[in-house]
């Protein structure tokens, strides 16, 4: 007997592949601010809702609707260093794409073969950072949904809004559930509608049940220090316009750059699957298919969802296509199907003790790559030294030399950096786009894009101080307008107002 | 009794078919966003002064005569028939002509499509709303530039070369002719070989094969290439095409080449032609034939990983998505819904049947020319088809045509194509839009002089750059000004004009 079926051999085989993808050095630009406040909560024991990180909103009160999440990062960092931190964005790769493994149809290979493309798409958004959280959270609302859809117990549906009690603290991703929910109600009336005497459907009275769990789970989503005010978040941040400009996750895909191109990898092949397979897509996962392409394409924050929505449709008309054309080809031609029976006998004389062997050595050598791989990314020169060549660390530094104040214009993808590691120097700007809003965010650009009247902004501010990359457009006008170099390396350079 | 059926044929005349309506309709809207059309892409003006040249010498260039960075060096002139077809209609009727001979391609390439899906759907009004969604979406690549003649000729081959597969036509020669036209009116003839290729390689994979519209399609390609080779830098045409695509940075830095931005509305149609695409999919119970898949899948693909690709997208796939979507519809016979929508469209069709129609296209097509040349403007701004002066350096050019700068003149990229328009041959330009001409090396030179990156000193030097033309907000003339080495000798809200008076 074998100690490991099949299916859940490809199963963890595939789950420590993609640990071993979502492992990395935790390095973004975010993670920092939040790591920050994480940080001042646990300190102080109140949650970290009014400003003291910048120059421009100091003394603001503002909706810290990831304030359970920072904890965990902070407590993480506390106890286990990056190496924790890199371990958690690992572990939630492995809960979402198991939890959507578990939602495919077809050969565990094939499911397999789907999950790592879908791990693909998804990978650009595996980072430290509570946005992590929504992505395992919208796997388990999907999950509940496919088991409940399948097994129709009620008990499944009473996760839905015990989820969105929690997720009302993690993350305001927590609108991706909700978004879920309603397409998924829109696809089973839309499957009641089209397809008459269909039995494979929930009935009227069930799909009112998904549709009231929805409702208590919008609700309890106000179970949060901020109360009502976090069903206001997501549209406060959807609502900047300068967000784009200033942040590529807001940014439509860019398909010139090799790293977006999964994505459309999956939407091809499922456009390919679905038009060979003639087999129609059931309603609850076409119509959320639809919304979650349509969020990816418009910003690429959305690829991660819009994978964990997808790859069960995908791999169900794959398996269709390809189940089609084996026993097509196995009744065609002989070769094939006496191909197909050696490989079957091959696989029942194969000595089990050996089998048992090979596969416990297999997960052994991939678990110990993902282990390397945490250890590696991780070692302190390694961080030290890509730390210096991502962020102004040496400007830091240099700060820390001074006793005199200044009032710093900052790059804003350094923002959250400076607030970990110099937090004595309130930034200009940082990546929480909601506190700031469009007209601190407008002003930014404006400097940064050397307007005419940029001068007069930073005189708005009384900013003495840019911190720069060395070879922007605003470093080598501002030296030309009369700005001192006080320091400079190859990232970064300094400059004092005259 | 007589007099009714005069009026009858007078009406069988008059009245218009849904397709005509929709070709009017096109045509209109395109006259409408002349001005757009011509304003927002850089090089009309290129194309113009080229089309001009090779008429009056009767001789089409193929070494540079244009620029001073690179003034005699070896030139595809891939587009010289377009060139000359919209010099001709600026010659008649100047900026109003090229707007309307573009309306007219724009008309007669969307007004295919719709045909081209009432073949396949047998649904008028579904190739009606197909054709609305299609204009829609690929409205966003509605310019004036050769680029339109490809839109015209991929929505004729994609609807012949359907008539081949599907065994309504029997004969190949049209397409090598086709081919051959393509070739010479615009580099992007290849698009036609692309959609062979997916045609041939679906049919070879179709269970039931019909053999004899098997051998018509293998006969389309090569004599196609063939044709290509027809042009005056024969297979030169071929390299220069692929080491453009092949050239990661300059396709990624032209801006017509970079995807679609769907934070962008007029991207939305676009965006809505997929979705429609995976709803039509994902409802159908049928498979599809692999060259209709095969068709849909790749232009999906370069349509996403290109924006200017759109409307061939678009002039490729609605017709397909239209047929899924009547099949879809004919199978649903029985649900109230779905018989009251094919009641209707048999009554359209029977209605139709009676008309002959042709009159109100005419005469939408000749009015508008008649009033365009008679002055009248037909723009949906009442602005006339004239360049803008927020767009272009209108009148930075003219202070350049009184005052003619001594030595070479750094420009804007997106200005070359205009300067030359208004001042060669008196003064050629440092660069203009045909980036697969100019290429990697000079083209970095640009950037690094306008983004100020170390090096831009060299570039100005090794150029003998004496003066420069470049946006008014633009951080290089905010710099240069600064510097004081350069004078400014003009300056506008669009433009500033720099003059070198002591060397870098």
């Amino acid at each position: 007997m074998p100690w490991i079926k099949e299916e859940k051999l490809y199963l963890v085989l595939v789950l420590l592949l993609i640990f071993s993808m979502a492992v990395r050095m935790p390095m973004d630009s975010d993670m920092w601010w939040h790591l920050k406040a994480g940080e001042a909560t646990l300190a102080s024991g109140n949650i970290y809702r009014t400003d003291t990180f910048s120059s421009t909103r100091t003394g603001v009160s503002w909706i810290n609707h990831s304030w359970l999440s920072q904890v965990l990062m902070a407590f993480l960092l506390r106890v286990g260093k990056f190496t924790a931190l890199s371990i958690w964005v690992g572990v939630c790769a492995v809960v979402s794409l198991g939890l959507v493994f578990l939602q495919m149809d077809g050969h565990p290979l094939l499911r397999g073969a789907v999950l790592i493309l879908a791990a693909m798409v998804s990978s650009v958004v595996w980072s430290p950072r509570p946005q992590i959280m929504s992505l395992v959270l919208l796997a388990l609302v999907s999950w509940i949904l496919f088991s409940y859809r399948n097994n129709r117990k009620r008990i499944y549906l009473v996760g839905i809004p015990l989820i969105f009690a929690l997720w009302g603290n993690l993350h305001a991703g927590y609108v991706l559930g909700l978004i879920y929910l309603g397409a998924f109600i829109c696809g089973e009336l839309l499957d009641k509608i089209l397809l008459r005497d269909d039995k494979e459907g929930l009935s009227w009275k069930e799909i009112g049940i998904v549709a009231l769990s929805t409702l208590l789970g919008f609700v309890l989503v106000i179970a949060n220090p901020f109360g009502l005010a976090m069903w206001k978040i997501p549209f406060n941040t959807i609502g900047i316009e300068t967000l784009q400009n200033l942040i590529n996750e807001w940014a439509s895909p860019d398909f010139h750059q090799a790293f977006q191109q999964p994505i459309l990898w999956m939407l091809l092949g499922l456009v390919g699957a679905l038009g060979i397979s003639g087999k129609t897509l059931r309603g609850y996962r076409l119509i959320p298919i639809l919304f979650f392409a349509w969020a990816a394409l418009v910003a690429r924050r959305n690829f991660g969802p819009f994978a964990i929505v997808s790859a069960p449709a995908l791999a169900e008309q794959l398996s269709s296509v390809l189940g089609t054309w084996i026993t097509k080809a196995r009744t065609s031609f002989p070769a094939i199907e006496k191909i197909f029976q050696s490989a079957e006998r091959s696989k029942q004389d194969f000595n089990p003790t050996v089998r048992n062997l090979l596969n416990a050595a297999l997960i052994m050598l991939l678990l110990a790559v993902g282990v390397v791989k945490t250890v590696q990314v991780n070692r302190p020169e390694l961080v030290s030294r890509t730390e210096r060549e991502i962020y102004p660390a040496g400007a830091v530094e240099w700060f820390k030399t001074q006793e005199q104040s200044f009032r710093v214009f900052n790059d804003y993808n350094w923002g959250g950096y400076l607030i970990y590691h110099l937090p004595e120097v309130p930034v200009f700007v940082d990546g929480r786009t909601d506190l700031y809003g469009d007209e601190i965010l407008n002003d930014y650009l404006a400097v940064m894009q050397v307007e005419d009247n940029w001068e007069e902004v930073l005189q708005k501010y009384s900013l003495n101080m840019l911190l720069l990359r060395k070879d922007s457009c605003l470093s080598r006008n501002a030296i030309l307008q009369g700005w001192t170099v006080v320091y400079r390396d190859e990232l970064a350079v300094l400059l004092r107002s005259k | 009794m007589n007099t009714k059926k005069i009026a009858r044929k007078i009406a069988k005349f008059v009245l218009p078919r849904l397709g005509e309506v929709f070709f009017a309709a096109i045509f209109a809207a395109a006259i409408g966003l002349g001005p757009q059309m011509m304003n927002v892409d850089g090089d009309l003006g290129r194309h113009i002064t080229l089309g001009s040249y090779i008429i009056e010498t009767g001789e089409i260039p193929t070494n540079d005569i244009f620029s001073f960075s690179k003034l005699g060096d070896p030139l595809t002139p891939h587009e010289w028939l377009a060139d000359v077809v919209l010099s001709l209609a600026h010659r008649v009727a100047g900026l109003d002509g090229v707007i309307w001979l573009t309306a007219l391609v724009l008309a007669l390439s969307f007004w295919l499509i719709y045909k081209h899906s009432l073949n396949l759907s047998n649904m008028s009004v579904l190739a009606l709303m197909g054709g609305i969604i299609g204009a829609a979406a690929g409205s966003m690549h509605w310019l004036t530039r050769p680029h339109i003649f490809t839109i015209l000729l991929t929505a004729l081959w994609s609807m012949e070369l359907e008539k081949v597969r599907i065994g309504l036509k029997k004969g190949w020669v049209i397409f090598p002719v086709m081919m051959f036209a393509w070739a010479n009116l615009h580099g992007a003839f290849i698009v036609g070989l692309v959609i062979w290729a997916a045609v041939f390689l679906g049919e070879l994979l179709e269970k039931q094969k019909n053999w004899n519209q098997l051998r018509v399609l293998i006969w389309i390609g090569p004599s196609s290439i063939l044709a290509s080779l027809l042009n005056p830098d024969g297979l030169g045409i071929w390299k220069t095409g692929m080491s453009f695509l092949g050239n990661q940075y300059l396709v990624s830095h032209t801006a017509e080449y970079l995807p679609p931005d769907f934070q962008n509305p007029a991207f939305w149609p676009f965006l809505a032609v997929i979705g429609l695409s995976v709803l039509i999919l994902g409802m159908n119970q049928r498979r599809m034939n692999f060259s209709h898949l095969f068709l849909l899948g790749s232009w999906t693909a370069m349509a996403l990983y290109s924006a200017r690709n759109i409307p061939l997208y678009v002039a490729v796939s609605i017709p397909i998505l239209c047929d899924q979507t009547a099949k879809i519809i004919k199978e649903g016979r029985g649900d109230g819904v779905v018989d009251w929508l094919l009641n209707f469209q048999d009554r359209i069709s029977n209605t139709e049947k009676d008309i002959r129609g042709g009159m109100i296209g005419l005469v939408t097509v000749i009015l508008s020319i008649s009033l365009l040349m008679s002055g009248v403007r037909l723009d949906f701004q009442n602005q006339g088809n004239v360049f803008s002066e927020d767009v272009f350096p209108v009148k930075a050019a003219d202070w350049l045509e009184v005052n003619q700068p001594q030595g070479n003149g750094f420009n804007h990229f997106s200005w070359g194509g205009y300067l030359l328009y208004r001042l060669w041959p008196e003064q050629l330009v440092f660069i203009d839009g045909q980036t697969d001409f100019y290429g990697e090396e000079l083209t970095r030179q640009y950037e690094q002089v306008i983004t100020l990156q170390p090096g831009w000193k060299q570039t100005f030097l090794k150029h003998e750059i004496r003066w420069a033309i470049l946006p008014a907000n633009s951080p290089a003339a905010e710099f240069l000004s600064e510097s004081g080495k350069w004078e400014m000798s003009y300056s506008d809200q669009t433009a500033k004009i720099l003059i070198l008076i002591e060397e870098e």
